[in-house]
């Protein structure tokens, strides 16, 4: 391993101003609900800090959900809180639970290796499991990996996430 | 072998009606075209309203203001040139043998253009020689353009019926001499000289001439007057050559505007029209516009260029035939691009190429419509910008965040692996903030202790590292970083990773485990 050389990254910019990135991701969502033909739009909201994520109108939500029957999509949204309200037909919460550190070979006192997260997902709310429950039985979807989706609103499930250097 | 068949197209006044294809509001008003350099411009070409007038083609510009309400235009050869090109290329979706007999650039005197098509054997596939002759007077109405077309066994028939009868005539096998017997002597194109002599016997229709006897005929006016007498009996034979095959070739509309536009509505309005009949023509042809490429005439050259151009692309990812998707993309475009002058002239360049043919399958993942997915792109970039619509691609180094925005094509992605049976486990995921958060890291020897963020000092209860890498110290943009995995318990818990700049000295948040 070479010594650290001086190095001249990216200069750290400024990030962006959030209110008008919120905007475009509106316009954009908007967009793409109102295009139609996609099977899935997923709206990643991690990076907004919580209290920006929470001065989001309403009706945003309410106007995202009539598109989104309308348009016959699935749409998913990830939020660091619950933000949506009662215009999420399904809220599920994902959490980690511990992490997956793995001591090194030679026994030292000190974790060596990061190996992964074991996360904890738990149903918020559910308003289509009466529907669920009402369908007619029908054979289990092929499930990969991942366990089966708490169907109930308080039902709790894990599972484990392997980093790629552990694999 | 079927007999032979030809139809002859003629457009009279051809630069009049060329230059109301820019005007149309000029349409029923009288119109003269004026060519030559100021001051001795003369009229060039006139329309039916005019010549009612009294005004006549070689007048100069101050005899023809005289005239009450006649338009004066100047005569553009680029409009000609694209009107005639976009009549041949409908000549072309009729017969593949098409050969032109007059263009409007060979004579300037007077402005026509005539085609002869070869139709032999097309009754089964477009009908009746009548409905032929319609069906292609229909489409270059469409075009703007008034013809009159002719259909005989002989060219020369249909050639002269052309020119001498306005709208559709139908000549039968036989009857060229009665058919033409009434047609005026000017069909022939005959010279001064002819015509003096011909008007001094008293002859004034070609009717005439096909009953004076040949010899005589040859005895006075030599090899001319057998090529009279056969062409007045409509029997003079004539070979046909057809042009090359112009089906690949771009299709061109040029527009010189008589006052610059600088507001982009105007200018979307009067690319559409030209759009329009880029893509009527292309439909014809059976094909789909694949690219556009925009050249727009600046009034002053920008600053940076020493061109007054601007040129813009579009390239749909797949051919196609509305010209709405065309006309909105090139809207897209220009607003994420402006012209930096007024706009005096544009042309449009399309490249025509096949329709595409997609297999759907029953298991393939939904996309919109390629056209809708095509605008939606244009709208994301000029929303969010050119660099953030797309799909993530990979480059080939290690340095951190090398990718690139790809062009998406959903239609590109590799189709799914079957399942697998034994489920693998789950991938770690990471959240990569771009940019990095710069963040202050108290140590422990070399080791994160605690991490300062969003105003707290959080404790470090794991870590795992320093996971150093570098590269391109060979060049000016080389890069070093120690990475750490980090874990923290307050507020919540959450795995990090950290990264430390040697050369800047600085710490960065790049990323949270989900």
């Amino acid at each position: 391993m070479p010594p650290p050389a001086p190095h001249l990254p990216s200069p750290p910019r400024r990030r962006d101003n959030p209110s008008s990135a919120l905007d475009q991701a509106w316009r954009s969502t908007d967009l793409l609900l109102n295009t139609g033909g996609f099977r899935a739009i997923v709206l990643d909201l991690g990076d907004t800090p919580p209290e920006q994520a929470r001065r989001v109108p309403l009706t945003t939500w309410y106007r995202f959900r009539l598109q989104v029957e309308k348009a016959h999509v699935l749409f998913l949204l990830l939020t660091r809180i619950p933000c949506a309200g009662s215009c999420s037909a399904l809220s599920v919460c994902c959490a980690p639970a511990e992490a997956d550190w793995r001591q090194a070979a030679d026994g030292g006192g000190s974790p060596a290796l990061f190996g992964g997260v074991r996360c904890r997902i738990t149903v918020r709310r559910n308003r289509t499991a009466d529907v669920q429950r009402a369908a007619v039985q029908r054979k289990e979807p092929v499930r990969m990996g991942a366990p089966s989706l708490p169907a109930a609103a308080g039902d709790g499930s894990a599972w484990t996430s392997a980093a790629p250097w552990t694999r | 072998m079927p007999a032979a068949l030809y139809l002859c197209l003629h457009v009279p006044d051809f630069a009049a009606q060329a230059a109301l294809g820019a005007h149309p509001e000029l349409r029923d008003q009288p119109l003269a075209i004026l060519s030559g350099q100021p001051p001795l411009e003369y009229v060039f070409g006139l329309n039916p309203a005019s010549r009612q007038l009294g005004v006549a083609t070689g007048m100069r510009r101050i005899q023809a203001e005289s005239f009450p309400g006649v338009a004066l235009l100047r005569r553009s050869r680029a409009q000609e040139d694209h009107a005639f090109a976009a009549l041949l290329a409908c000549a072309d979706g009729f017969s593949p043998r098409v050969q032109v007999l007059a263009t409007p650039d060979e004579d300037e005197s007077f402005s026509r253009a005539t085609l002869m098509l070869d139709i032999s054997a097309s009754e089964k596939l477009l009908g009746s020689p009548r409905q032929i002759a319609a069906a292609l007077s229909r489409q270059v109405h469409a075009l703007g353009l008034r013809a009159s077309a002719a259909v005989s066994g002989e060219a020369s028939a249909a050639l002269l019926a052309a020119r001498g009868r306005p709208g559709i005539t139908v000549i039968a096998y036989g009857e060229e001499a009665p058919a033409l017997a009434s047609l005026p002597l000017p069909v022939l194109e005959l010279t001064d000289a002819q015509a003096q002599t011909f008007a001094a016997w008293g002859i004034g229709t070609l009717g005439q001439i096909a009953a004076l006897p040949l010899k005589s005929l040859v005895a006075r006016l030599g090899e001319d007057g057998h090529r009279l007498h056969l062409l007045a009996r409509g029997v003079y034979p004539h070979l046909l050559v057809s042009e090359a095959d112009a089906a690949d070739a771009p299709l061109i509309e040029h527009l010189v505007l008589e006052h610059p536009v600088e507001l982009l509505e105007p200018l979307i309005f009067l690319l559409g029209r030209a759009l329009e009949q880029i893509t009527r023509r292309a439909i014809e042809s059976a094909l789909a516009i694949a690219s556009v490429e925009i050249s727009l005439q600046l009034e002053t050259s920008p600053p940076s260029s020493t061109t007054a151009q601007h040129c813009r692309a579009v390239r749909p990812a797949l051919p196609v035939q509305d010209f709405h998707i065309l006309l909105k993309l090139i809207q897209l475009d220009l607003e994420l691009h402006p012209p930096p002058s007024p706009i005096v002239a544009f042309t449009l360049c399309a490249q025509p190429a096949r329709r595409p043919r997609v297999q759907q399958g029953l298991f393939a993942p939904q996309s919109p419509e390629a056209g809708r997915l095509e605008v939606l792109l244009a709208r994301l970039r000029k929303l969010v910008g050119e660099d953030r619509v797309g799909s993530p691609e990979l480059l080939d180094s290690h340095a951190p965040d090398a990718f690139r925005m790809a062009p998406f094509q959903p239609g590109d992605a590799a189709p799914a692996a079957a399942p697998a049976l034994s489920a693998p486990t789950p991938a770690l995921a990471l959240r990569a903030l771009r940019p990095p958060l710069v963040v202050r890291v108290g140590l422990q020897g070399a080791a994160p202790r605690s991490i300062f963020l969003e105003g707290q000092q959080l404790p470090v209860v794991s870590h795992s590292g320093p996971w150093r890498s570098d590269g391109a110290w060979w060049t000016t943009s080389r890069w070093c970083r120690e990475e750490w995995d980090v874990a923290i318990d307050a507020p919540e818990p959450r795995c990090l990773r950290l990264a430390f700049d040697p050369g800047a000295n600085c710490w960065y948040l790049t990323g949270l485990y989900d």
